[in-house]
């Protein structure tokens, strides 16, 4: 198979004359190809069209004489006159850069003179001025500081920040940032001294009587609790004082009865409670009150006054075993919002987390991201005298876009 | 104080044009100005031209294109001579100049209206020629010259199917322009 014929051929086809073997080829090929048929075709159209264009130019200046041995002489002429030119012209240059030779003077007769001069200056005439000083405009006076100036700058540039602030922001930026505006609470609350953080829970028993139990005095709070405060009608062999599970420095009510009893009850009727486990009162667990647990008062787990343990006071702070990072919002990313946002959790004697609850909102939906993600937390629970307990704890989560 | 080897230095210059270079300017100088008056379409400006190009040819003979192809360095600089003065003219400046050289002492032979016609043509030719890059229209000018294609490669420095190339790529150029200024039934 014949490889079609280029450019530079068809055209070297035309400007060639005579049988060469660039033309010998090109006939050749054209015999069979139709594709460089039809290119060649082109191409002398092309041609005869140019030439004939190109061949306007002729005009009766081409029949002009040119007389080349004239025109050689001048250009001999102005090349030597050039010549004469540059050469004139950079004498005369460096004939200005180089000083006289009467300015120089060897380099002993310079010292010398230098020498002199230091020791014996020559007396100068004295100096007549003719001219007296006069006072000039303070050229700082148009430069004063000008009020009105000032106030303009001033306004000029707040305006621009305050536009550059609301105007150029997305709205989500510019909501938010009215949101935090309000949100100046400017009322300032005398300052308090916190409290001692303690302990919390509560307990309660019983023994499954009729009553309710008995008015007497609290226990000791201990942090381990081997006797369960009860009223019992054989004296144990081996005595040991009843405590209930709370931090001992934990302050109780008091009272002189002479029973182990609720000190919050009313009867004094010696009973133990319709609670069960041990213990007094209606709850379960061998403490004191309607609780479940071995301390006192509503609540579970132990401890005083209800609710969970908080860490201190012999709770140990729960661990965390695995965690599942916030995911962030789809508002949130478009603003480029970034913030903490603190839970308050508590982690149960399993280790896992429930009434979960935003102490501080970030808002654009990371509070959900953030409630969602810890609840999904793992825990190592916190631990009060060896044994598991529920604990109420803060969690911060960080939105960080990077 | 001038020493005896700076006004040497100063007083030497350029040596004067020698042997080869007058050679080559009576091989050369009449064909260049053909070349450039077909360009400028004035005789007189074209010697000027031409002589302008191999003066500077002589200034500038140490230089790498001028030392190793003076010829093809004395016609790209011619062109571009000629280009500048196509470009630098206006057509009525021209046309009255003519007028006033040719009028006294020969009136125009033919019909009047044929010569202003014939010239309006040339002009359009010049003026997409003007509109080509320089090594195309002076391929172009050359070949209606009457240069042959191996005196136009050793001029332009190129081997002949490159300069086949050049051409057809400068016929084609001159076709598109010239049509779209001035319509393809001119």
């Amino acid at each position: 198979m014949t490889v079609c014929l280029e450019e530079s051929d068809l055209q070297g086809y035309l400007e060639e004359s005579g049988l060469t073997p660039l033309r010998q080829r090109v006939e050749e090929h054209l015999v069979f190809c139709p594709r460089c048929r039809e290119a060649f075709d082109r191409v002398i159209a092309t041609h005869q069209r140019v030439n004939a264009w190109l061949g306007e130019l002729e005009s009766p200046a081409d029949s002009v004489a040119v007389n080349s041995s004239a025109a050689l002489g001048s250009l001999i002429a102005r090349i030597e006159a050039g010549n004469a030119l540059a050469a004139s012209a950079a004498s005369a240059h460096l004939s200005r850069l180089l000083a006289p030779a009467a300015v120089e003077i060897p380099w002993y007769l310079s010292l010398y003179v230098a020498i002199r001069e230091l020791i014996r200056p020559e007396k100068l005439p004295p100096l007549h001025i003719t001219s007296k000083p006069m006072a000039v405009k303070n050229i700082w006076g148009l430069y004063a500081l000008n009020p009105r100036s000032f106030y303009a700058s001033a306004t000029l540039l707040g305006s621009l920040f305050l536009v550059s602030m609301f105007a150029f922001t997305n709205e989500a930026v510019q909501q938010k940032i009215w949101e935090s505006v309000n949100l100046i609470d400017p009322q300032i609350t005398p300052y308090v001294v916190p409290e001692k953080q303690m302990a919390q829970g509560g307990g309660g028993g019983g023994a499954r009587e009729v009553d309710p139990a008995t008015k007497g005095q609290a226990p000791k709070p201990a942090l381990k609790q081997f006797t369960p405060p009860m009223i019992v009608n054989e004296p144990p062999k081996l005595a040991m004082t009843p405590t209930i599970v709370a931090p001992p420095d934990a302050v109780l009510p008091q009272n002189n009865l002479p029973t182990w009893g609720d000190p919050l009850a009313k009867l004094t009727n010696l009973s133990n409670g319709s609670g069960s486990g041990g213990g007094m009162g209606n709850g379960s667990g061998g403490g004191l009150g309607s609780g479940n647990g071995p301390g006192f008062g509503p609540g579970s787990g132990g401890g005083i006054a209800g609710g969970v343990f908080k860490v201190g006071g012999g709770v140990s702070r729960p661990l965390v075993i695995s965690k599942v990072d916030p995911e962030y919002s789809e508002e949130a990313r478009k603003a480029k919002y970034s913030g903490n946002v603190e839970l308050s959790i508590v982690v149960d004697v399993e280790g896992r987390v429930r009434d979960v609850r935003v102490v501080k909102s970030l808002g654009m939906g990371l509070d959900e991201k953030a409630m969602e993600a810890v609840a999904r937390w793992k825990f190592k629970p916190g631990m009060k005298g060896g044994q598991a307990v529920n604990v109420q704890a803060l969690i911060e989560v960080n939105f960080r876009l990077l | 104080m001038h020493s005896s080897q700076e006004e040497l230095l100063l007083t030497a210059g350029p040596p004067p044009a020698d042997k080869s270079f007058e050679l080559l300017f009576l091989e050369h100088y009449p064909r260049l100005v053909r070349m450039l008056i077909r360009l400028v379409g004035n005789s007189g400006q074209a010697e000027e031209l031409a002589s302008d190009a191999f003066y500077r040819l002589h200034r500038h003979r140490n230089q790498y294109g001028a030392e190793e192809n003076p010829a093809g360095w004395l016609y790209r600089t011619g062109m571009n001579l000629g280009l500048d003065a196509l470009r630098a003219n206006s057509r009525r400046v021209r046309r009255e100049e003519e007028a006033w050289q040719s009028a006294p002492s020969s009136p125009p032979a033919g019909n009047p209206l044929y010569q202003l016609l014939a010239e309006e043509q040339r002009e359009r030719v010049r003026t997409v020629i003007a509109r080509l890059k320089p090594i195309q229209g002076q391929v172009l000018l050359m070949g209606s010259s009457g240069f042959t294609c191996r005196e136009i490669a050793a001029l332009v420095g190129a081997r002949p199917d490159s300069l086949y190339v050049l051409i057809s790529r400068a016929r084609a150029q001159f076709e598109k322009e010239y049509v779209s200024l001035y319509g393809r039934t001119q």
